[in-house]
């Protein structure tokens, strides 16, 4: 039996040509959906040495291949280009309702390249793409943009849109779905903004068809049974994620001021934030509600804004904080980037390497105002928030000095989004360091690291035995490796990390549960084995992208603090990254991936990865 | 014998307060009190495996291998957090 599988459409905006097409079924059969199958067709189509502001970028919205449907979590999708903000693969990944509404207006995925003469979105309905006019929402903020939408369209429709931020080409400006969901990293606002598109709005208005609907049903019920059990499903539930702040500051593993400090104000813990709240939401399909309704007119704060926002730039005012994260979403920025890029130029400002000429006056620890006002400025790229816009592409445009380098905490360009210090935990470290779109914590942090599980335990979330000591370097490669598998598959298949076995907990979904959630879905029948080779296939294939944009193993490395800077205080004080021994770390996590010592898949390997690409059946002529 | 205790999220809410008094009253071997003990006064578990605790003692964080042994004495003040990563 044939996969149940959706369209695929190509839009080329520079012509108004779309081509609509049944997703293949090899393709989905090897890399499924989501990110796996975006990157197919990024390998495929992206030209070599695109600007990733330019027409020839490669602009993919992908569906999870279970988006949409009634199984636990299921709402997320992926949305992948070449990224301003590194240089190299940029993929981004968002929940709320549009992921579902694009699935269930009969589409998977849209190829989407060129650019536009003038501001366009892109409307989707019953299987069909058409490109409209988008002048009277251009300039419009995130959350006036989406109603505007409604207004004219209808209430129903879902839109995945970019705020001024996006408009204005702020490399590392987002894609978001009502007020804080957001497809934050790597800058894939930009590259919308940069082909003129404002908006995908989708009616969500042709019913899915499912593989065996009361079968599926029983195994919701049972699966959310399941999940509803989980001790650590319901704390989110009931307090989202701004409880992580507490203990990890107590540990002292916090990023604090550019990760000078590693510990900041007790003030900023979740019962403080009770009284900003309203209540609890969540996405399509959802069964952990971790998302906050704020006073302010927004949602959130999620513990990394919650961090970045507050420990990294010297604020403790917890109001001022979530009405930060809600600007942020507002005018379309990733709160990860903004919440290191503004840190980085404090310590900048703070050592006489940048001063007043350049900043347009003091840039201190703490002033809220001052990030506020960086923030509409950066949305606009006006003053030093033209530069900041940039983020780490300022050095190399000549809007920074090289030295500013040095206090940039980023991999591979992309600034860090994980709050934890991860001198303190190696497998964090060495992740930062693999991860395929630069220093991101949701590629594959083996989070369950910091818990020190018995060992037990620990061979049976991860299938091996490991150490359970977080500060050492032996085994992490595993945690890491198993991690990014698994992630890749949840990404691939459209399903919320917060589900997924290994990532918050030692029990949730796993591969077996991944496995029987297709099969009554879509009819897709792939053993838990044939998932994890698939989530190993998805790494190799990021690789070959980023290698053809020119990444090497001396970009698998770290911040220069990590290596330099012991952490100051605390019960972490001391740690740093040794390098003989992240080195070694390193090696042997090539090794695991059957890469040689350079990083670099086997010739074998590389044509049987190119090869499964070529079932997306696109090329740089299309 | 009493302990003062520093409760983290959630496990506050079901006491009422961040930082309470527990009293440990009566004759107790070697005026101590086991971690175990505090737990089972608080309703928690040291061996939960999907939510460890973050222990510390007197501004000392104990290693999950000390925990079972750990003998807390009058005084005292123990910070109870969940170790959740996440985010």
């Amino acid at each position: 039996m044939d996969t149940i599988v959706g369209r695929t459409a190509f839009v080329d905006l520079s012509t108004g040509i779309v081509n609509v097409e049944d997703t293949p079924q090899r393709l989905v059969r090897n890399l499924l959906g989501g990110r796996g199958a975006n990157m197919a067709y990024l390998y495929r189509m992206l030209p070599e040495g695109a600007d990733p502001l330019g027409p020839e970028n490669v602009l993919i919205f992908g569906t999870g291949l279970l988006t949409g449907y009634p199984v636990p979590n299921s709402g997320r999708m992926s949305i992948s280009a070449k990224s301003p903000e590194s240089g190299i693969l940029g993929d981004s990944n968002m929940g709320g309702f549009f992921p579902a509404a694009m699935k269930k207006s009969g589409f998977d995925r849209l190829v989407i390249t060129g650019r536009a003469d003038g501001p366009v979105y892109l409307f989707l309905s019953k299987g069909s793409v058409e490109i409209r006019d988008a002048d009277c929402y251009w300039g419009l903020n995130v959350p006036d943009t989406q109603r505007a939408l409604e207004r004219d369209l209808g209430k129903g429709v879902r839109s995945a849109v970019i705020g001024p931020a996006g408009e204005n080409r702020v490399r590392f400006a987002t894609v978001m779905n009502a007020r804080k969901n957001a497809a934050g990293r790597c800058g894939m606002g930009a590259v919308m903004g940069s082909k003129n598109l404002k908006a995908v709005t989708a009616a969500g208005d042709v019913p899915l068809e499912i593989a065996d609907r009361p079968a599926l049903a029983a195994l919701r019920k049972e699966l959310t049974q399941y999940l509803h059990a989980s001790k650590i499903i319901k704390i989110y539930g009931k307090l989202g994620t701004a409880l992580l702040y507490e203990p990890a500051n107590k540990l002292g593993a916090l990023r604090t001021k550019n990760s000078q400090l590693n510990q900041w104000s007790p003030k900023l813990n979740a019962s403080e934030l009770d009284q900003h709240i309203e209540g609890m939401t969540a996405c399509s399909e959802c069964t952990v509600h971790c998302r906050h309704v704020n006073k302010y007119g927004g949602e959130g704060p999620d513990f990394v804004s919650f961090a970045l926002l507050g420990a990294n730039v010297g604020i403790d005012n917890l109001a001022e904080i979530i009405k930060l994260n809600n600007l942020c979403n507002d005018l379309g920025i990733d709160t990860s980037s903004a919440g290191t890029l503004i840190p980085w130029a404090m310590e900048l400002y703070q050592r006489g390497i940048i001063g007043d000429e350049l900043t347009e006056g003091p840039l201190e620890w703490g002033n809220i105002d001052r990030v506020r006002g960086l923030l509409v400025d950066i949305s606009q790229r006006r003053g030093f928030g033209d530069v900041l816009a940039d983020s780490s592409q300022a050095i190399s445009l000549g809007k920074l000095p090289p030295e500013a380098s040095n206090y940039l905490i980023s991999v591979k360009n992309l600034p860090q989004s994980d709050p934890h210090d991860p001198r303190y935990i190696k497998s964090f470290a060495l992740g930062l360091a693999v991860s395929s779109r630069g220093a991101d914590h949701l590629r594959n942090r083996p989070t369950l690291d910091i818990l020190r599980l018995s060992e037990e335990l620990r061979e049976k979330v991860y299938g091996v035995s490991t150490v359970e000591d977080p500060t050492v370097y032996e085994t992490k490669e595993k945690v890491v490796e198993f991690s990014e598998t698994i992630y890749a598959v949840c990404d691939c298949l459209g399903i919320c990390r917060f589900v997924c076995h290994g990532w918050n907990s030692p029990k949730l979904l796993g591969y077996k549960h991944f496995s029987e959630m297709m099969r009554l879905a879509v009819g897709l029948m792939l053993s838990p084995e044939q998932l994890s080779e698939i989530g190993g296939r998805v790494i190799d294939l990021e690789r070959l992208i980023n290698q053809r944009e020119g990444i090497t193993k001396a970009d698998d490395t770290l911040p220069r603090r990590y290596f330099e800077d012991p952490m100051p205080s605390g019960h972490t004080k001391g740690h740093k990254i040794d390098r003989e021994q992240f080195e070694k770390a390193l090696k042997r996590y090539y090794h695991l991936k059957d890469w040689n010592d350079e990083g670099n898949l086997t010739p074998k390997r590389k044509t049987e990865i190119q090869d499964i690409t070529k079932a997306s059946g696109a090329s740089l002529k299309r | 014998m009493f302990l003062k205790v520093t409760l983290g999220e959630p496990m506050w809410r079901d006491v009422g307060s961040r930082v309470t008094e527990i009293e440990f009253p009566g004759e107790l071997p070697e005026g101590t009190v086991s971690l175990g003990q505090l737990a089972f006064r608080l309703g928690l578990s040291l061996a939960d495996a999907e939510s460890p605790l973050l222990i510390i003692v007197n501004g000392e964080i104990i290693p999950p291998d000390e925990m079972a042994g750990l003998k807390l004495h009058d005084c005292d003040h123990v910070e109870l957090y969940i170790m959740l990563a996440g985010g």
